[in-house]
């Protein structure tokens, strides 16, 4: 083997390579881009978690807003119906209250039969019947009374009332006729 | 020779690290790749079906209605409202054969259904394998709590809206009624059916694993509902329908209607018709309850259109109220028909022969007026069209052509036959007199307004000048005169002026094909007060019966208890008049008619404050002039070929409207204008 010629005691000059930092670089950015994207996904996650939560409450608001409208609806449909005024008049009649009509005209025939009714239920008792109603029929009987003359007076007034128009209504007639004839 | 020793090479640790760290780049790289691979395949491949799955597994899609529109009245009192309401349905294909009759007869116990029925309609959808099958519907809260109590997990809800009409028969000829599906029938609810319809809208909502809704969207923008104002008053309505109700029941009538209107505007304040019906019972109705009399019939007005006869003959300047005309024969004769009076007066005022309601009159002026110009008042007026009010199927009546009018049709018009008019007409007719001889279009929607509170524009009511001011103030005079002295007292009032006219005509009979004496038409057109008038009412009542019948006698005291009752509640005040005896009149007749007392009528029920007044309760004493308020046509010839024509041919004198005297009437076969 052929020796070489080379120095023994000569050592290499160690060799100080540079590092090459690029690989810190690409950690860094690496680094940098997943935080990026995990605060993407964490902000989207969350955008998209709270969306959900408030379509929920919406959901449940629109709900809640419906139910109301259908109360509020219904109760106005009961408020409407106690104060209609078939309502109010069967609740009027039901505590005692009679209706005040102006209605003014009603057939002769007819009144005299409800006169006649109203003396008939107010007619002085017989006396067996007094006997055992006495107590209770006292009053009735004061007021059948006091009825029955309203009646009489009424009836005597119209007739007077009766009496007159035609008197005067004859007498404006003579008058008439005389001064045509004249 | 010493062995060298080997060189333990150094191991790189920078180049070390960039090998490992570039192992994991390349696993992540291919780990990324490997999902975007699966990524694009499975949205790209299998997008279809998979989007489809999802959507199926979180989405619902319904059809959603919004709630019908509101009908108010002026007062924004509800007249007709929607409601959500629950119904029930089942799938039965989801029952088994074995638990098809205990789930019906459960429900129909639970319900009050007849349990036979619904287990076999039950029973025959499972065999027709029908998937949907209706067991109840519009259910109140209370049964939909009770069906819930049940806990049968095959029953179903669908949520759908009912209509409610809380007054019940309170003007439900105006408002009409809607049917199940929520579509307008009749009245406002069809003529504003645009309006009132709630839209409906598909609405896609995503629920999650636990059916919580996280997003609804709608497939178009949805148009929310109008709701619709009136003018007319529930307190006005209630008290016309009761009065209306009342006068029909005590004429013993087979229909009324009534009709307020406010001349200054053409408002219809209120509108009624007997019999009525219950919208919210709408399908146990008669369909002839259902008809709006006002507006969809129209009837033979007799006297009150003599208001056409003079209104046009004043207008041209022919006669003045306070001219006279001798109607002494007591008849008058037109092509081959004699027209008659029921008593004959000497000469008198045209003012007093519109009070009695005298037919030679009438006709001596119609005559004068012509045929040209009578039936251009006659359609000025309104007569012959429809009046356009916002209701459905509305008739304009019945006036004929000038070409196709008979000799005497002239004659027969100006005492109101051979014409058909509807009760709106006739109320706008004198409304035109009370508003100055203006006509204003007559209306019964106030306002249509959005869910927002705004309110559509709409074109304010049309107005035509029919008469001069100086003309319609003759007419209300003479119109005043037949309420303080003709055939009209009946309808005067204490505190407030009225003028009016009465009208009582004869029917048509289609059996008969001719007049029927036995039927009559009587009908009250008043105004109150007489200046500044705030209402007219017409009060129409068909084929009243009893002894008394005319339209002084039975459609002015309806008119009387319309007005007193309204007229404070619509705040006008009163002008200070008493009612005037109509003794006046029978004085100033120079016929020299004695007074009859045909019947004793005495002021009944009237409060204390009104009873004083000793003079309306002597007014209200007919007369044998109001008895006998239109008077007859004679008949001489049957002639002419109209259905009017026919009537009028087959009339003859009639000399008292007393139902005594009617059977000789129908034997000698006369009419009644």
């Amino acid at each position: 083997m052929k020796k070489r010629n080379l120095p023994q005691n000569e050592k290499n000059e160690r060799v100080r390579r540079e590092r090459d930092p690029i690989p810190w670089r690409y950690c860094f950015l690496t680094l940098l881009c997943g935080g990026i994207l995990v605060i993407g996904f964490f902000f989207a996650a969350r955008q998209h978690f709270s969306a959900i939560s408030l379509g929920m409450k919406n959901s449940e608001l629109r709900k809640q807003r419906d139910d109301l409208q259908t109360e509020q609806r219904r109760l106005k449909v009961s408020r409407e119906v106690a104060f209609s005024p078939s309502e109010l008049e069967k609740v009027a009649r039901g505590i005692g209250l009679e209706k005040v009509s102006n209605v003014a005209y009603q057939i002769a025939g007819v009144e005299k039969k409800v006169e006649e009714k109203v003396k008939n239920a107010f007619a002085k008792p017989t006396k067996d019947t007094k006997s055992e109603k006495s107590a209770n029929n006292d009053k009735s009987a004061k007021t059948a009374k006091s009825l029955s003359e309203i009646i009489k007076n009424d009836d005597s007034k119209d007739a007077k009332k009766e009496e007159k128009p035609s008197k005067s209504d004859s007498t404006k007639q003579d008058a008439k006729l005389d001064k045509k004839g004249k | 020779m010493a062995k060298r020793k080997p060189v333990k090479k150094k191991q790189n640790s920078v180049q070390t690290a960039f090998t490992r760290f570039m192992f994991i780049v390349a696993f992540f790289t291919v780990w990324i790749g490997v999902i975007g691979v699966r990524l694009v395949h499975l949205q790209v491949t299998q997008h279809s079906d998979l989007r489809e799955k999802a959507v199926n597994q979180r989405r619902d899609e319904f059809k959603d209605r919004a709630l019908r529109g509101t009908i108010f009245d002026r007062s924004e009192r509800a007249l007709a409202i929607s409601l959500k309401a629950k119904s029930l349905f089942v799938d039965p294909t989801e029952i088994a054969d074995i638990d098809v009759q205990p789930i019906a007869y459960r429900v129909a116990h639970t319900l009050n259904l007849k349990p036979n029925e619904v287990f076999g309609e039950l029973r025959k959808a499972k065999d027709n394998n029908r998937r949907f099958v209706w067991l109840a519907r519009k259910l109140d809260e209370e049964s939909v709590n009770k069906i819930n109590n049940l806990n049968l997990d095959v029953l179903h809800w669908k949520e759908e809206q009912t209509r409610s009409y809380p007054h019940g028969v309170l003007a439900s000829h105006i408002i009409g009624f809607s049917n199940s599906e929520e579509v307008g029938q009749a009245g406002i609810e069809l003529s504003q059916e645009k309006y009132l319809h709630g839209e409906t809208v598909e609405v896609h909502q995503d629920k999650d694993r636990l059916g919580r809704v996280f997003d609804r969207e709608e497939t178009e923008g949805r148009k929310p509902p109008k709701d619709v104002v009136l003018t007319i008053d529930y307190g006005i309505q209630y008290k016309t329908e009761q009065a209306l109700a009342r006068g029909v029941a005590n004429a013993n009538a087979k229909s009324g209607t009534a009709v307020v209107l406010n001349p200054k505007n053409g408002e219809i304040l209120a509108m009624a018709t007997v019999p009525t019906f219950d919208p919210n019972k709408y399908g146990e109705v008669l369909p002839d309850n259902l008809k709006n009399r006002a507006i969809q019939d129209y009837y033979t007005p007799g006297s009150t259109f003599k208001l056409v006869t003079y209104s046009s003959a004043i207008e041209a300047g022919l006669i003045k109220p306070e001219g006279t005309i001798d109607v002494s024969k007591g008849f008058i004769k037109v092509a081959d028909r004699e027209i008659a009076d029921s008593h004959k007066s000497g000469v008198i005022s045209y003012a007093e022969a519109f009070a009695v309601s005298s037919n030679v009159a009438a006709v001596t002026t119609g005559l004068r007026v012509g045929k040209q110009n009578f039936f251009e008042t006659a359609t000025k007026f309104g007569f012959g069209q429809t009046t356009g009010i916002e209701l459905p199927a509305e008739t304009g009546g019945i006036l004929h052509p000038i070409q196709n009018w008979n000799p005497d049709s002239l004659a027969s018009m100006s005492l109101g036959y051979e014409i058909g008019i509807t009760t709106l007409q006739n109320a706008s007719a004198f409304a035109t007199i009370a508003n100055g001889g203006i006509r204003i279009k007559p209306h019964i929607i106030k306002e249509i307004r959005e869910a927002d509170g705004n309110i559509l524009p709409q074109n304010s009511p049309e107005s035509v000048q029919v008469i001069t001011p100086e003309t319609a103030t003759a007419m209300r005079k003479m119109l005043q005169k037949v309420v303080l002295a003709g055939t009209g007292v009946r309808a005067q009032l204490n505190g407030y002026t009225v003028i009016g006219k009465t009208g009582t005509a004869w029917k048509y009979d289609e059996k008969l094909k001719r007049i029927n004496q036995e039927k009559y038409v009587s009908s009250f057109a008043g105004i109150a007060p007489m200046e500044n008038s705030a209402v007219v009412i017409v009060v129409v009542l068909d084929e009243p019966k009893g002894e008394f019948r005319d339209g002084g006698h039975v459609a002015a005291p309806i008119f009387r208890e319309i007005a007193e009752q309204i007229l404070p509640e619509l705040g006008v005040e009163a002008d200070g008049t008493k009612p005037n005896t109509s003794a006046e009149l029978i004085t100033e007749d120079k016929g020299g008619h004695k007074v009859e007392k045909a019947e004793k009528v005495k002021k009944v029920d009237a409060p204390k404050t009104l009873n004083n007044d000793k003079k309306s309760e002597k007014s209200a004493k007919p007369t044998k002039t109001e008895v006998a308020e239109n008077k007859p046509v004679k008949e001489s010839k049957n002639s002419g070929e109209t259905k009017d024509s026919k009537d009028s041919k087959d009339s003859k004198t009639l000399k008292e409207a007393k139902p005594k005297d009617e059977a000789k009437n129908k034997s000698s076969g006369k009419d009644k204008t």
